[in-house]
């Protein structure tokens, strides 16, 4: 799975710029699905047919990254946030942007004497080696998007990457498809890779509109709490993938959830109980569709959220690929 | 109050948010005589419907069932629980009586250091909920068998009579379930030429839920959210609040519905009822999202005062709560073919 | 300028989030002999429609009609009122301006202290916060103002629309009037195909009148049309002026709610290009429009956003240029006219 999950950190997708995300996906599920297709919002929505209960499983395509601004006389770039961006993390950089150029993340340092010491986005910028506005102009335009240079890095049964935050899910997603036996599939499922997860879960609330399905599944990343000296939180990598009880928008459906833990449970599947107070899924737009739907969560216990170097445990996602699995077949 | 042995049972329930079922039977037992149909939905919203003459349209009395608490986010070696919550100000959890419901429900307590043990400095530190730990006098494998994490926590009740107030943890909203099934109660001596639904929403105090797809599901045509605002007491000035024992409080600002309103204070001027008025902008109830479902309900917000909120000594004024019953069932009985037609105007 | 006497009824008309009333009742008077159909929904949105029998897409045109201003939230023995903000203001812009208030319009002061009275340096140097100030209608009791300014009523800023030197003009509520009168203009023309004109109401305190709208009256792609902030003001840093006045409409690719559609705005950008018209895109990431919740109804749909620079937005007097509001309406003019199913067909 390592290589699936590579190449998908390599791909290059920050919110509304999907496009490359979306090819390599479709590639790689090929002759695997019943059907394949754009919605109208432009997630990829693969259909696997079954008889039952319509099931809706989203990992989102997107990840975070910075759009530029504004570009100065001397060729350095402002930029905005696209999601969530830590912007303590965001200082030393490597972005790359939609074109292949590359910048590094620097600020104003008048006052801080080699400390970053007040982070507001505004006090930051890049240097993409252009030494005049004109030359910069050649090479990005205000509204280029860019992410976090891709860096894939294996030690033993662990990662090192960003943008695991979510290509780990798209990775559970199509590796499950992949492993998915036709004939004992217990859904009608969907697998919809959703867009612009970051900036408001938005893929996921227009598809859940459109299928409106009677189940939703989000895979996507979580907190990590085995780390020196931080937040409490009971998940630590290695450990299993987690079913999510409840995060920082939405509480599971108790049906969703101890469905998951019984399957677990029936096929000896390490798993952990999630509880986190910051963040949510593409479960979130589901919950609400119409007159409901009962979501869950999937996610993969992930360390440091949001930087350049997000780190998560193999284990945890064939773990993952597995309970899934397990769930929509007989 | 006409009841308070049915207020004492609705309180005394526990029922976190995703686990409003648990008060399911009770309204059930309550509403059956009065309503015409009652259903429980996948969610865990209830609703029951008293049809009107000739019924060609709907008002949904919204209250919620849900109360605060918090999650058990982990175990610690020693059998101590950590726990989570988004709803409730640490500051009042040292030294409280909580319920965990695991596969059975145990009682705990969350215990701080000895007063004779902390320095000076770190008494004045506030608690922030992750240095807090519940203790339920078993060790780690016992609680282990009984609880898991993700288990739900509510306050220990205590329903009491303080002095003519009544006091107890999650009369934020029980109280709007208590005068929803007061006011069904009433119906069937009214006239009403409205159906009514009485909706008993899950999830307010976390994402609206119930309120969302419930109105998507029943369709009303308008609706009034029946819940608690805050009551003045020493470090809440009237000025920001309104005052126990001066009638229910009708929300008055751009996200309610003004002709729905003129009619709830026609109605209260018309009979006498007292009543106040709590200016707000948008309003912190289920009425926020009702209003703004499909192509739009009209909505109104008329709550119980109540001091404070979110707290196991929740305090209100049982004879508010019969005005707010007063009130809304003279409503009821007020609307009539002309208030319709203003209320949907030109649309 | 054209449309000068609709936007100065617009801007000196009462709006504040809650009761746009007045602001529906002028547009309606003046669009009355353009559309085929005029609407209101339940959270008093005006919605006006034209072309119902072309066929293809149908374009939403979207505005917001409401302003940001106060609320009276209480009274005191004296007849002062206190009052809460609707809609996000900066305390700063408040102290000894003049209002109105309430259905009934009656004139206000939101006083301040004399600075004679001020003890010393402290007090002078000190933002003063809103829950402090008070607005006095010279009520000479409680009585007497509630029955002017019952509780619950809205406040508005009093400010009278004028010319200031040559083609600069100062008023309130040019966010969003502006862009109500452009998309009443536009009305004035035929396209190829369905419009659904969006006047919505409550923007200000939570983009929340146009999700009923959007959702009764669905479109496939769509133009929220503002007035957005320009701080182009000495102090403020070169990138962090977000628009200028004198370069044009203001081209939204993100804000704080959405990422606008990208196929759509290269087309935009395209014409601007090819009718020479001015443009610039908006450079901070800060504040949302009601397109963002467009985007989102039901299986979603395609948007943007396209603003008039105003300085002083949320303040009692705002100023912007003759020449931005003429070109950003030539440029949606333009644009509306060029388009074709092609640029406006599926995704990809």
């Amino acid at each position: 799975m390592e290589q699936l999950i590579e190449k998908l950190i390599n791909a290059f997708g920050p919110s509304s710029k999907e496009e490359a995300v979306k090819e390599l996906i479709k590639s790689e599920l090929e002759q695997k699905v019943d059907e394949i297709r754009e919605d109208k919002f432009g997630n990829l929505v693969a259909h696997v047919e079954g008889s039952g209960e319509k099931l809706l499983v989203a990992a989102h395509m997107d990840s975070i990254g910075v759009i530029v601004t504004d570009i100065d006389k001397n060729g350095f770039l402002r930029i905005g946030e696209i999601g969530g961006l830590r912007k303590s993390f965001l200082v030393g950089q490597r972005i790359l942007f939609e074109n292949g150029i590359e910048g590094f993340v620097y600020y104003e340092d008048k006052e801080s004497n080699w400390e970053v010491k007040d982070q507001k986005i505004e006090k930051f910028f890049v240097d993409i080696g252009a030494y005049s506005k004109a030359k910069a102009k050649e090479l990005v335009q205000i509204g280029t998007e860019g992410i976090y240079k891709p860096n894939f890095y294996k030690s033993d049964r662990r990662i090192i990457a960003p943008s695991l935050d979510d290509r780990i899910g798209c990775a559970v997603a199509i590796q499950t498809i992949k492993n998915l036996k036709k004939k004992k599939i217990k859904y009608n499922t969907y697998f919809v890779f959703t867009v612009q997860e970051e900036v408001g879960v938005k893929g996921s609330r227009t598809s859940s509109y459109e299928i409106y399905p009677d189940i939703g599944i989000s895979l996507d990343v979580t907190d990590a709490g085995d780390t020196p000296e931080t937040y409490p939180v009971s998940l630590n990598l290695g450990e299993g993938p987690t079913i999510k009880v409840m995060d920082g928008g939405m509480i599971s459906s108790k049906y969703v959830r101890d469905e998951l833990i019984k399957v677990a449970k029936k096929e000896n599947i390490p798993y952990q109980l999630e509880v986190i107070s910051k963040g949510t899924t593409d479960a979130y737009a589901m919950q609400t569709t119409k007159a409901g739907v009962l979501a869950g969560s999937i996610s993969i216990s992930t360390r440091y959220i949001h930087t350049g170097g997000e780190v998560a445990d193999l284990g945890d996602v064939e773990n993952a690929v597995n309970l899934l699995k397990n769930f929509i077949e007989k | 109050m006409a009841d308070y042995n049915l207020l004492e049972e609705l309180t005394n329930i526990s029922a976190f948010p995703g686990e409003e079922s648990n008060v399911h039977d009770l309204i059930k037992r309550e509403i059956l005589k009065y309503a015409d149909k009652i259903s429980s939905l996948k969610t865990g919203s209830m609703f029951a419907i008293k049809t009107g003459s000739p019924g060609k349209c709907s008002i949904m009395l919204d209250a919620h069932i849900d109360e605060v608490g918090a999650i058990v986010s982990g175990i610690t070696e020693e059998g101590f629980l950590r726990i989570q919550s988004n709803f409730i100000d640490p500051k009042i959890l040292p030294g409280s009586v909580i319920v965990v419901h695991g596969k059975k429900e145990i009682k705990g307590v969350i215990g701080i250091k000895p007063f004779h043990l902390t320095s000076q400095e770190d008494l004045k530190k506030a608690f922030r909920i992750q240095e807090l730990f519940v203790d339920c006098g078993l060790n780690k494998k016992e609680i282990e068998e009984i609880v898991s994490i993700g288990d739900s926590i509510t306050f220990s009740p205590s329903f009491s009579k303080v002095n003519e107030l009544v006091s107890n943890k999650a009369l934020d909203d029980r109280i709007g379930v208590y005068v929803i099934i007061e006011v069904f109660k009433r119906l069937k001596r009214i006239n009403h030429i409205i159906n009514v639904i009485g909706h008993f929403a899950c999830q307010e105090e976390f994402s609206a839920l119930g309120a969302i797809t419930s109105t998507y599901v029943l369709k009303p045509d308008f609706a009034i959210a029946i819940d608690v605002t805050h009551a003045s007491s020493p470090n809440v000035s009237e000025k920001h609040s309104s005052e126990l024992g001066k009638g229910p409080t009708v929300f008055i600002g751009p996200s309610v519905d003004r002709v729905l309103n003129k009619k709830i204070i026609d109605t209260a001027q018309k009979y006498g009822i007292p009543f106040q008025k709590e200016v707000g902008i948008v309003s912190q109830t289920d009425a926020t999202y009702i209003q703004i479902v499909e192509k739009g309900v009209p909505v109104g917000v008329v709550s119980v005062p109540l001091r404070y909120m979110h707290t196991p000594v929740e305090v209100v004024d049982p004879q508010d709560v019969e005005k707010t019953i007063n009130l809304l069932s003279l409503f009821i009985q007020e609307v009539d073919a002309s208030f319709l037609e203003a209320l949907y105007g030109e649309y | 300028m054209e449309n000068i006497e609709l936007i100065q009824k617009l801007s000196n008309a009462f709006g504040v989030s809650g009761d746009e009333r007045e602001i529906a009742e002028i547009l309606r008077e003046e669009i009355k002999g353009d559309v085929e159909k005029i609407k209101f929904d339940a959270m008093g949105n005006l919605i006006a429609m034209k072309g119902l029998d072309k066929s293809g897409f149908k374009v939403m045109l979207n505005a917001h009609m409401d302003e940001v201003g106060l609320i009276v939230t209480s009274i005191d023995e004296k007849g002062f009122l206190s009052f809460k903000k609707v809609g996000g203001i900066d305390d700063r812009v408040l102290l000894g301006k003049r209002v109105i208030v309430g259905e009934s319009k009656i004139k206000g002061v939101i006083g301040a202290k004399a600075i004679h009275l001020q003890k010393k340096k402290d007090e002078v140097e000190k933002t003063v916060e809103s829950d402090t100030m008070t607005i006095d209608i010279g009520a000479k009791n409680k009585e007497e103002a509630e029955k002017f300014a019952p509780l619950g009523s809205l406040v508005a800023f009093d400010t009278k629309f004028e010319k200031l030197n040559e083609k600069y003009y100062i008023g309130k509520a040019f966010d969003d009037r502006l862009g109500c009168s452009i998309v009443a203009n536009l009305l004035k023309y035929n396209f190829n195909f369905p419009i659904i004109a969006l006047f919505s109401t409550q923007e200000e305190i939570g983009l929340r009148g146009v999700i009923t709208g959007a959702y009764q009256y669905t479109p496939d792609m769509s133009i929220t049309v503002e007035g957005t902030i320009s701080a182009d003001i000495p102090e403020v840093k070169e990138h962090l002026k977000c628009s200028k006045i004198g370069q044009g409409p203001v081209i939204t690719i993100k804000d704080r709610t959405l990422i606008t559609d990208h196929k759509l705005r290269e087309k935009l950008i395209y014409t601007a290009k090819k009718q020479n018209i001015p443009y610039q895109f908006k450079q901070v990431i800060a504040g949302g429009t009601d397109s963002s919740k467009i985007q989102l109804t039901k299986s979603g749909v395609r948007v943007l956003t396209v603003a008039v620079p105003v300085r002083y937005i949320h303040s009692p007097v705002s100023l912007f240029y003759q020449d931005d509001y003429e070109n950003t309406l030539k440029l949606l003019y333009e644009f509306l006219n060029s388009l074709k199913e092609e640029y406006y067909g599926t995704v990809n």
